[in-house]
């Protein structure tokens, strides 16, 4: 019997895929064969997920995803999908995931990965494993490996259920820095043409429709609350399992998108340089923050004061209550180490830090420390690389 | 609006660790404390609350017998009462067969209280498993609309109007009543309780569902016939009920040697550093 790894890939709105969505599939390219129990089986195959609304964009991000490699591309649309929500994304990914029965589906831990793949989970009554850094085999059996009592255990988990899919997310970062690598292919094809582009085999793109609820069109909804009722019938196309007569979904009414306070360039989730700032940096310790990680090719993190104190944005914040993020290079200014933040960044391989206080914790978790002023060290810090690199 | 905020025991950030025989052991000078994330959710029942006061509070718990404790926090900040969820069989529940249990539970309490939960609140992750999905599971069960890593939310009519931290910059959610919301930080503080509602809190009972306990309330005649590990198990809790097993658990060794240089001239300071850093072709 054929198996098949699903990944729920999210689109950019604009025909490619969601930088993180990349990423998953450059993981599930490493994850498909280590997975695999016995060598007599049949190798996973990857099926790509991709859900929505917009024909055009799905089916570019959807072409995207088979350029990458993947066997095949099953896309589910409708008017209930045009605005994500757990409810309804849950319901049509588990509806189709009944009749595909895939071995697994896997999800990158992003904040919609997140609130999706748990609730399709119990929409599946399925197991689930979140923020899974590594798979190892032990007496045959596959495990999952996550961190977990904020970094200090490493906790290798198994499924005990054969019969349905199993649930996992994919902390970004993770398996041998994957997704790097998938942004860099990125950025080495971005240099060529983009001729290649229409050379994508529609024929592995399988367009399936999601029956609409009965109040919702066009992802705005009448009365006030997003609520449906649907119809008992199965869809046409096929491979969307029949909804239970008088079966109701509720999803809460997107009112607003707010603007990020601050976007500062490169996602830290997967970068391989990482410089950070702290309550020591404020507004002007950014601006040098920013400029040695551009020099250095990387990406900003902060901790929660910063990102509280509106200096950056939520999608920098590093720590506890943001992500956890694991480069060859961390960088930090201004930052005391606390617990919170240090559970984010103590997997960096190499870590550095400058403070003021030489009985800062963070220097603790440090391979290389220097006591003193950000705002003077930073510039000749700069300095010092611009001329080392001539 | 009447609110069931489910509330975690927790080891003390960065005081816990795991024992692969034992489970989780405690580090001496840890304590045993409500998950922090928890009390970002018990915060935001209290802003409700002080928008419109006859909002009802009710705090709920599963874990051991010790976790009454979290539910006294939370008691003491102004939770009207708290159930604790326990029984000896639930031990080995995973995520999924926790969600089972709190929603049975939540049932329990609009039962007993003779009210419907207009919202389920919890914490968007805790500090000692830290999967981040009992809320969205618990969603699910329930068949409730979710909004997860919430920041704060307002009355809005019978609404509740969500902000929600996201990757993508925030986004502002109207969630019709009942719901569930998960919370992750926010940026204001979280309120001390106070002393005379410590003390209150101390003397007061709180009532202890065991898995019997949640089937013979749900049974016709008030009884059930299963009990202990059999119950958990038509709860689909307990190990029995488990999707996953921990297999290992190994402790990481997190300290590092660390270079720290200290000179008063900055740059001197830099040079020091950078020769270490390019040698060794970390720069």
């Amino acid at each position: 019997m054929m198996r098949e790894i699903w990944t729920y890939l999210e689109t950019d709105g604009q025909g490619d895929l969601f930088p993180a969505s990349k990423e998953l599939l450059a993981q599930a390219k490493i994850i498909a064969p280590a997975a695999q129990e016995k060598e007599e089986e049949d190798a996973f195959r990857i099926c790509a997920v991709l859900a929505g609304a917009d024909h055009d964009n799905l089916a570019g991000a959807a072409a995207k995803a088979l350029q990458s490699g993947v066997d095949r591309v099953i896309v589910i649309e409708g008017d209930a999908l045009a605005v994500y929500s757990a409810e309804y994304f849950s319901d049509a990914i588990g509806r189709l995931a009944e009749t595909g029965k895939p071995a697994m589906i896997l999800f990158e831990r992003t904040t919609d990965g997140m609130d999706l793949a748990p609730r399709l989970a119990a929409r599946l009554d399925a197991g689930m494993i979140s923020d899974c850094v590594d798979i190892e085999k032990k007496d045959g059996r596959l495990l999952w490996v996550r961190h977990a009592f904020g970094g200090t255990a490493a906790v290798s988990v198994a499924f005990r259920e054969e019969n349905r899919p199993q649930i996992i997310s994919i902390r970004p970062g993770s398996f041998g820095g994957a997704g790097r690598a998938a942004k860099a292919g990125e950025i080495a094809r971005g240099a060529e043409s983009t001729a290649s582009e229409s050379g994508a085999d529609t024929g592995a793109i399988t367009f399936v429709s999601y029956p609409s609820g009965g109040t919702v069109s066009g992802g705005t909804v009448s009365g006030g609350t997003a609520s449906g009722e649907i119809a008992s019938n199965d869809v046409a196309s096929g491979g969307i399992a029949a909804r239970k007569a008088g079966e109701k979904i509720v999803r809460p009414e997107l009112a607003e998108v707010l603007a990020a306070a601050s976007d500062r360039g490169a996602d830290p989730a997967s970068a391989s340089v990482i410089v950070a700032g702290g309550n020591g940096a404020g507004p002007e310790g950014f601006k040098l923050i920013e400029e040695l990680a551009e020099l250095l090719h990387g990406a900003v993190g902060a901790s929660r004061v910063a990102v509280d104190k509106g200096w950056i944005s939520h999608s920098h914040l590093i720590g506890q209550s943001g992500i956890t993020v694991t480069p060859d290079l961390y960088i930090n200014c201004g930052i005391s180490g606390s617990v919170q933040h240090i559970v984010g960044m103590r997997d960096a391989k190499c870590v550095i830090s400058i403070n003021k206080d030489p009985k800062a914790l963070i220097f603790n978790v440090s391979d290389y420390g220097i006591v003193g002023d950000l705002h003077k060290i930073l510039p000749a810090l700069i300095a010092e690389i611009r001329r080392h690199r001539g | 609006m009447n609110i069931i905020v489910c509330v975690k025991q927790t080891p003390e950030a960065g005081k816990g660790e795991m024992d692969p025989k034992k489970g989780f052991v405690r580090r001496a000078g840890g304590r045993q404390m409500i998950n922090p994330f928890d009390l970002y959710a018990m915060e935001a029942a209290l802003r409700i609350q002080e928008e419109a006061p006859d909002t009802r509070i009710i705090a709920l718990s599963m874990g051991p017998e010790s976790a009454a404790s979290v539910l006294r926090d939370c008691i003491a900040l102004g939770a009207e009462t708290g159930y604790l969820v326990s029984d000896p069989a639930f031990a080995g529940s995973d995520v999924r067969g926790t969600a089972k249990v709190l929603a049975r539970a939540v049932r329990v309490i609009e039962k007993r209280e003779g009210i419907r939960a207009d919202a389920v609140f919890c914490g968007a992750k805790t500090v000692d498993g830290g999967t981040s999905m009992l809320g969205p599971e618990l969603a699910g069960v329930l068949g409730l609309p979710q909004v997860t890593y919430a920041l704060h939310c307002n009355l809005q009519g019978g609404a509740l109007r969500v902000e929600k931290e996201d990757d993508r910059g925030n986004r502002i959610y109207k969630v019709p009543t009942p719901c569930l919301l998960s919370f992750t930080k926010a940026s204001f503080q979280v309120r001390y309780p106070m002393i005379a509602r410590i003390l209150q809190a101390e003397s007061m009972e709180i009532p202890l569902l065991s898995a019997e306990d949640i089937l013979a309330e749900e049974a016709a005649d008030g009884t059930s016939a299963a009990a202990g590990p059999a119950a958990a198990g038509a709860l689909g809790a307990g190990t029995a009920g488990a999707a996953m097993e921990v297999v290992d658990v190994q402790l990481r060794k997190l300290e590092k040697q660390s270079q720290i240089i200290e000179d008063p001239d900055p740059v001197k300071a830099v040079t020091a550093l950078a020769q270490r850093l390019f040698s060794e072709g970390i720069l």
